[in-house]
């Protein structure tokens, strides 16, 4: 198991390399920043110098070569827009987004894990084609859609709760809520068809036959054999989340990671984007490698197969 | 083996209610099984066997599947009476069965110490480390070597016959009178299954277990059993004990049966005899004797009538108008 992770955290430097190299020629292929600052009075010095003081005048190579060096040292390089490190303005934006994509990953992992198994255990009752319409449903709307609405309905014409801002808990209610509902329907549909196989294997029968009440045959037999399959596509949703994120952050002007990436995007301020960018692949790296590790708890086949 | 008779069956009818159809899997069976005693239930795929097997322990697939009629009577109590809460009790520890699959009847993700602790700890009360115990101690009567160490495998790090005896250690762990046995050798090799044969013995010597072996193998039962019952198309056509089917069968499938066994007195250049057709349809199903399509001793009345169940000895009963 140690070996596994410690081969696993190298794949993950590695795929950040790549990934930095990638975004590094990316945001470059958007135009150049100075484009945007100067005004039409400004001489051709006046640009030269602009390039010069951003570091914009060396070549690529050299331009990625202190991008590193600057990560090696924990520095992202200055936000062109603000003038601030970009350090200190994701360290600033970040517990937003955490508090955010966490509670909504959670409440939307464990709602999706216990309607699909209800769904499954009562297989085409009235709670299970909810269940079904709802998957349905959710997959066809658009995040941002669905975000919209319900400021409309919630804020607007009931007034129960707030729009935008961060102050309170009721302002999580709207974001949370929306990014719980965009990340149910797929897990909500897998566990529920996972359930579906694993009640209809010859071991859950065996369960019944020694005579277990149905509580433990579902929830200790059937529900870890069903969750194998989810979990992978757990790790996967949790890209999802930070797309979802980056959307609904705009929606809710919460002022997190997401919002902040698109406006630095517009403004191209590359050193932002890339900081963000970096921060995001790393962190769905590791929830990958969580994933895996749960995984292997989970599925002792796998335990074995590793040490 | 005593006089004692644990379980009785009588008329007992099983039905799956579908969209299109009722099909009558189980449609009036009866039979009984003594206190130590082995009675084999052979019969072609899809004849009731499993389904029959299934009634008695009330697990059969909602919501289709339903015990429509009849009764089964284990230690005086009629079990088809009984309420769900009522009839878990019974179930893996005074009835317990063992299914075909070795390889998919063990949860792939706990230790097999896990699952036989699980039904002992639910029906006998006892503390930890008397659990430990008794598992053990069912593993030795299934004779699993190495017990001790055999607790924290998985069922993936076992072959398929040590799982096989897994699954009957989970049976046996709380001591049942009677043990339902679906084709628990049909997975296994030629091998492996006479040894698990042998064991099966060796253990209802020790144990006094009551066994109903469901098989489709005349060999197997001429091996296992003091008794069999034929099926055929959801109905018993013929039961008697295992020496006199064999020497003196009176139903035209149950000849049919033992002939397509092979055997080493025959010469090898016979051709294996074997059944023409298929079993009928249970949603759609001939007038008079079910057999009545594939006999080759057919009267006009076979498709007319249903035979009656005829006593012919000690024992023995066969539903059949030649027998009349």
């Amino acid at each position: 198991m140690v070996r596994f992770i410690i081969i696993r955290l190298l794949q993950t430097i590695v795929a950040l390399l790549g990934i930095s190299l990638l975004i590094f020629l990316l945001v470059r292929a958007t135009g150049n920043p100075i484009d945007l600052m100067r005004n039409p009075s400004s001489s051709e010095a006046d640009i030269i110098n602009l390039k010069a003081q951003f570091g914009f005048d060396k070549p690529y190579p050299e331009q990625y070569w202190l991008f590193m060096k600057g990560i090696v040292h924990g520095d992202l390089g200055k936000s062109i827009l603000r003038g601030k490190p970009v350090t200190d303005m994701i360290l600033q934006a970040a517990p937003n987004s955490i508090r955010l994509g966490l509670t909504a990953f959670i409440i939307g992992m464990v709602t999706a894990t216990l309607l699909g198994v209800l769904a499954a255990v009562r297989r085409d009752s009235w709670l299970d084609n909810v269940v079904k319409f709802l998957a349905v449903l959710g997959q066809a709307l658009p995040g941002f859609w669905l975000a919209i609405m319900s400021i409309w309905v919630f804020s607007v014409y009931w007034h129960i709760l707030p729009a935008f801002g961060t102050s309170g808990p009721a302002n999580y209610v709207l974001p949370v809520g929306c990014l719980a509902f965009f990340l149910l329907p797929g897990m909500m549909r897998l566990v529920r068809s996972s359930m579906l196989d694993v009640l209809d294997s010859e071991y859950i029968k065996l369960a019944r036959i020694k005579g277990l009440p149905e509580r433990v045959v579902i929830w200790k037999h059937a529900l870890r054999n069903a969750l194998i399959a989810p979990l992978t596509v757990a790790g996967m949703l949790f890209a999802n989340i930070i797309t979802g994120a980056v959307i609904l952050e705009n929606v809710f002007a919460w002022p997190g990671l997401g919002k902040m990436s698109v406006d630095s995007m517009i403004a191209r301020d590359f050193p932002v984007v890339q900081g963000i960018t970096l921060l995001v692949a790393a962190l769905v790296l590791m929830v990958n490698l969580l994933v895996d590790i749960t995984y292997a708890y989970v599925d002792p086949q796998i335990r074995y197969q590793n040490t | 083996m005593s006089n004692n008779i644990i379980l009785q069956v009588e008329d007992l009818h099983t039905a799956f209610f579908t969209r299109k159809a009722v099909i009558r899997a189980v449609d009036g069976v009866s039979f009984f099984v003594r206190e130590g005693e082995t009675l084999g239930i052979v019969g072609e795929s899809g004849c009731g066997k499993t389904v029959t097997g299934l009634s008695l322990m009330r697990l059969l697939p909602e919501p289709s599947g339903r015990i429509i009629g009849g009764k089964i009577i284990f230690d005086g109590r009629n079990l088809v009476e009984l309420d769900k809460q009522q009839m878990r009790a019974y179930r893996g520890k005074m009835i317990s069965m063992i299914l075909q699959d070795p390889m998919t009847s063990l949860n792939p993700v706990y230790t097999i110490g896990d699952q036989i602790s699980e039904s002992v700890k639910l029906h006998q009360g006892l503390p930890d480390d008397m659990v430990e115990k008794e598992v053990i101690s069912a593993l030795r009567l299934l004779k699993i070597p190495a017990p001790e160490q055999r607790l924290n495998d998985y069922p993936f790090q076992l072959s398929g016959g040590m799982r096989q005896r897994v699954v009957g250690a989970i049976a046996m762990s709380c001591h049942p009178r009677l043990l339902i046995a679906d084709e628990p050798t049909t997975a296994l090799d030629a091998t492996i299954q006479a040894q698990y044969i042998a064991l099966f013995k060796d253990i209802q010597q020790k144990t006094n277990v009551g066994i109903i072996f469901i098989t489709h193998d005349f060999g197997v039962v001429a091996n296992m059993c003091q008794r069999v019952a034929v099926m055929y198309a959801g109905k018993i056509v013929e039961t008697a004990p295992t020496s006199v089917i064999f020497k003196a069968p009176r139903h035209p499938y149950t000849a049919a049966l033992i002939n397509s066994v092979p055997r080493l007195d025959r010469s090898k250049d016979d051709r294996l005899d074997s059944i023409e057709g298929q079993p009928p349809s249970m949603a759609n199903l001939p007038p008079g004797c079910r057999f009545a399509p594939r006999c080759t001793v057919v009267q006009d009345i076979c498709r007319k009538q249903e035979p009656p169940e005829v006593k012919v000895g000690d024992e023995h009963s066969v539903s059949c108008w030649r027998v009349n």
